[in-house]
């Protein structure tokens, strides 16, 4: 299990039944354009929930043709899928190459084992 | 203004698509690769054997600004069942032409009950959303029988597909 703590000192952990997800995560910073190897292929990191904001989402246009499509989810919805707290915050990460994404939320937990700071990238 | 719902199915090798139109009996399982009910009795499908898979989309034309969390279950079971088991996949992006040997592709059992959060994609992605006229993801079906399946004509199976507009 990757119990983390995060910036403010919550008690946290990765919730997500892929250990590769957990292992990639449970670092010092994780930030949007980090490269995660899992089960599952290659992933990066597209937006990272800190929680403060329950109402915040990610949007990405995914095509335009033959048909537009776009990608859009809040922290609220990926929480609710997941049954877990939007205020702990959580990680989206989209597979290389394709449309697929995979949320790894952050939940309460106990026990702190490493440490992780969840900061948005600054470009 | 409001979205415009109707079923769509693709069969062939290129593919050809076609509207089924909203409901009704838009379709059989058979053992051709077309998009008619119409001749299933002169296509019938032997005990043991499976049907040729049926290749659905969402297709939604219309007024409206955003489509998306599409889910898809077998409302209505067939009755009785005796033989007949029902395969399904909701997230395929890309067609290939309808086989009737036992699916590399919907190898799942179907959901029974609404599954309350997407399973058939739009653009690759459960998360995705249409934002103007296009298509969900393939739905692709089969219907696999064994020697148990009563001869004659089953009864109707009810699909039922569900999604979130603004």
């Amino acid at each position: 299990m990757a119990d983390i703590t995060d910036k403010e000192g919550k008690n946290i952990k990765i919730s997500s039944k892929d250990a590769n997800f957990k292992e990639a995560l449970r670092k010092p910073t994780v930030m949007v354009d980090d490269k995660i190897k899992a089960e599952k292929g290659d992933f990066s990191v597209v937006h990272v929930f800190d929680g403060k904001n329950v109402g915040e989402f990610y949007e990405s246009k995914l095509q335009e043709t033959p048909y537009p499509v776009t990608y859009r989810r809040s922290i609220k919805q990926l929480s609710e899928q997941y049954g877990t707290d939007p205020k702990l915050g959580g990680v989206l990460l989209r597979k290389d190459g394709s449309n697929v994404f995979n949320f790894v939320p952050l939940d309460s937990s106990k026990d702190k084992v490493a440490k992780i700071t969840v900061v948005e990238a600054k470009k | 203004m409001a979205a415009t719902y109707q079923w769509a199915q693709s069969h062939g090798a290129t593919p050809t698509v076609v509207d089924l139109g909203e409901s009704g009996n838009l379709f059989n399982f058979k053992d051709v690769d077309d998009a008619t009910a119409a001749n299933y009795s002169s296509n019938p499908i032997v005990a043991g054997d499976n049907s040729y898979e049926v290749w659905l989309r969402a297709h939604l034309t219309g007024t409206f600004n955003t489509v998306d969390n599409i889910q898809f279950w077998m409302s209505t079971d067939f009755s009785p069942a005796t033989g007949l088991v029902l395969k399904w996949e909701g997230e395929t992006v890309t067609h290939v032409e309808a086989v009737k040997t036992e699916s590399t592709v919907a190898t799942t059992a179907i959901p029974t009950t609404d599954p309350g959060t997407a399973n058939v994609g739009i653009g690759g992605s459960l998360g995705g959303s249409l934002t103007g006229a296009g298509y969900s993801d393939y739905i692709v079906l089969q219907l696999q029988t064994t020697v148990a399946a009563a001869a004659g004509d089953t009864s109707l199976a009810t699909f039922t597909l569900q999604y979130d507009e603004s």
